[in-house]
């Protein structure tokens, strides 16, 4: 129950479309979406392939929950070998699409092989099918759903696609549905860009979730929205100012970095923030995923009439604070442009902040970008200029396309790059948070907050408040919130759910809806598993656990100035803790013995 | 003694300001330092921020940078020149 039963599975190098049932005995094990597509990845995928080669497969994945009334039930997740960090990468987005997909009655879609030309693939209530894509090909996000939407022939038509970012196999290339949801992070735009998948376009649905238990469901969907609208955070803060609430309160703590993490606090985050935003009269009204009643979302409009949705918390980060500019404009647009061109912003905005800190340490030369904008901090024409020009490969934008990283590798500074595993690190600088540094460290997807989101008990203090500068404790709360996220993002809710709700409150929601008699030390369980399990495909892709840390910056360099002042992040003292409650050798392995017990193996 | 009381998130959208400098002759605490700019306003910041004489969860109090919750709660006593950061319930990502 709570699954259509049958997984899609396209060859795009003989285009051959075959559905296969749905592996129910897995789903009780890795439970749908993340968690069980990261299974059909370990097990038909050698962690050694080139990412962008035909050998690796590209999984979009729903969950149970996902086309259900439960609060946020509509995601969707790719899942695939990720170009970035080299490991599993594992992105999930909101809107409408996942919903929409699942109604045509496929719990998943497997692409393998390669396209010899441009395609995308057209799904209806009976149709299946793969069709030309070179009059899209090169073009944005943005007029590629427009013309294939007029193609499909219906209105109400969804698209997931690239732009060209992932065309031009950036490395942190993004999948875009409904033109401004973005499926992010680690660079799983870019697999379907070397797949010449240009989209996936969902025309029309009529099936429904099938639900086990329609009463006890209807009870748990009712008693967690109720908890959402009550609750102080779900039910007003992120309504009322979206994400981007967050600004001045990671600002105030001193763990707002700026200027590529030279600093922990931008002078202008007021001018910048998400209450400017509002005051500067660019919010429009918020908006909601499906069946989402938090609607954290923005639409946005700019004084010369372009519209778009955000900046989130993060992109208003990336390209305001990271790069030194307070111009709240430029960066809602340096937002829109990441949506049109397909990039993950995050780590779009993250690596021009490094390529201005190169520039400025004399690193990157001025014959190095030839005729474009200086790379100075604070410059809005650059940031506007180096996102097109990342976007299109040509001249230095060719090396920043691959991310910071390989970017300050290329000049032979990598110690510049404000990364974990060749991702960029997002908005919080860890020499505050620590227990968040610890998750920045052992992410199975490298630099990134969303697989263990500790800003949540060491800052906003839900479920409870935690002393950021603690490390006492951490890894347990490290290892807790990634097995609950795991859940949540296979269960194919948005996290942002669990600022109200707790484990018992999704255990409600999945065993009502599956039929699954898991208690919660079984839901938890499954949500190790699946943790395990990604950390095994890295280790078998040759990510070892020496890239468990955090760049020198943030593990010697003391913050200098701010309430942070004197901090640097102690990951030495919380690592072995952390290893050792996972059941893992003290050098990071997981052992025969936890496989075992998990099944894994 | 100086305080700045920094406003964020909704309460400042709702009073249209971003600071409140008050000044006062002996230290308070939290509480009393809210009840304070609550009559100032006429906004009531204890409803908005306090349950039963208990920070509400996800509500954000800091005095110079550093969570309440980390010195004495509601209970933290003032004595000097100080900038308090108040912020109702918020969260994002
Ligand atoms: S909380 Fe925001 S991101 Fe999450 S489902 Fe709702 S609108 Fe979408």
């Amino acid at each position: 129950m709570a699954y259509m039963g049958t997984i899609l599975r396209i060859n795009l190098s003989d285009k051959s479309i075959k559905k296969e049932e749905f592996p129910k005995e897995l789903a009780k094990k890795y439970l749908g979406g993340r968690g069980l597509a990261s299974k059909i990845l370990f097990d038909e995928v050698d962690p050694k392939v080139d990412a962008l080669s035909p050998e690796n497969k590209l999984i979009f994945a729903t969950g149970p929950l996902t086309l259900t009334n439960a609060p946020t039930g509509g995601r969707y997740m790719v899942i695939t070998k990720g170009p970035l960090t080299g490991g599993i990468a594992s992105s999930n987005s909101g809107g409408f699409f996942g919903a929409k997909f699942k109604a045509t009655g496929y719990d998943m879609i497997i692409f393998e092989g390669k396209s010899e030309n441009p395609t995308y693939l057209f799904i209806d209530d009976s149709t299946v099918e793969l069709r030309d894509a070179s009059h899209v090909w090169g073009k944005g996000t943005e007029d590629t759903t427009d013309i294939l939407v007029a193609d499909s022939g219906h209105k109400t038509a969804n698209v997931a696609c690239i732009g060209p970012a992932g065309e031009n196999l950036s490395n942190f290339a993004a999948i875009i549905n409904e033109k401004t949801r973005a499926a992010g992070r680690t660079g799983v735009g870019a697999v379907m860009g070397s797949k010449n998948l240009k989209a996936v376009v969902v025309a029309s649905g009529k099936f429904k979730t099938p639900i086990d238990n329609p009463e006890g469901f209807k009870a748990a969907v009712k008693k967690n929205r109720e908890m959402l609208k009550e609750n102080g955070v779900t039910g007003e803060g992120l309504p009322a100012l979206g994400t981007k609430v967050l600004d001045n309160i990671i600002n105030e703590i001193g763990a707002y970095p700026s200027y590529n993490f030279q600093k922990s606090q931008f002078e202008y985050t007021d001018e910048i923030s998400g209450e400017a935003l509002v005051e500067k009269g660019y919010l429009v009204k918020n908006v909601a995923c499906y069946a989402c009643p938090i609607a954290c979302g923005r639409k946005t409009a700019l004084p010369d009439g372009a519209k778009g949705e955000g900046p989130e918390y993060e992109v208003g980060w990336s390209y305001g604070a990271s790069c030194g500019v307070k111009d709240l404009i430029a960066i809602t647009r340096a937002g829109y442009m990441c949506n049109n061109l397909g990039f993950d912003a995050i780590s779009a905005g993250a690596t021009i902040a490094t390529a201005m800190e190169l520039y400025e340490k004399g690193i990157i030369k001025k014959e190095d970008i030839g005729s474009g904008p200086e790379l100075k901090f604070g410059s809005s024409e650059a940031i506007i200029y180096y996102t097109k020009l990342m976007a299109s490969r040509e001249g230095i934008g060719d090396k920043m396309a691959d991310g910071a990283y390989r970017l300050a590798e290329s000049f032979g500074h990598s110690e510049f790059a404000m990364t974990v595993k060749k991702q960029e690190i997002p908005a919080y600088d860890p020499r505050v948070v620590q227990g968040q540094g610890l998750a920045y460290a052992t992410n199975n997807r490298g630099g990134d907050h969303t697989r263990a989101y500790l800003i949540s008990p060491e800052v906003l203090g839900l479920p409870e408040k935690i002393d950021a500068q603690e490390n006492k404790g951490k890894a347990s709360w490290v290892k807790t919130f990634q097995e609950l996220t795991a859940i949540i993002d296979s269960a194919g809710l948005c996290i942002f759910t669990s600022f109200a709700m707790g484990a018992p409150d999704y255990l409600a929601l999945i065993k009502n809806s599956t039929g699954f008699s898991w208690d919660e030390a079984e839901m938890m369980k499954a949500g190790e598993r699946i943790w395990n399990l990604e950390r095994e495909f890295n280790l078998r892709a040759g990510i070892d656990p020496s890239q468990d840390t955090l760049p020198d910056r943030l593990l010697k360099d003391e913050i200098k100035t701010g309430p942070g002042k004197g901090n640097v992040n102690r990951l030495d003292t919380m690592l072995p803790n952390y290893y050792e409650l996972r059941g893992w050798s003290k050098d990071g392995i997981p052992t025969d013995e936890k496989l075992k017990e998990l099944e894994i193996v | 003694m100086k305080l700045s009381i920094k406003l964020f998130a909704t309460i400042r959208l709702d009073t249209g300001l971003k600071v409140v400098d008050v000044n006062i002759d002996k230290p308070i605490n939290i509480i009393e330092m809210l009840k304070l700019v609550s009559d100032i306003l006429d906004y009531d910041l204890i409803e908005k921020l306090t349950e039963n004489n208990k920070i509400i969860p996800g509500v954000i109090i800091l005095l110079n940078g550093v969570n309440i919750h980390h010195i004495n709660k509601l209970e933290t006593k003032i004595t000097e020149d100080a900038i308090i950061s108040v912020f109702p319930a918020a969260a994002g990502g």
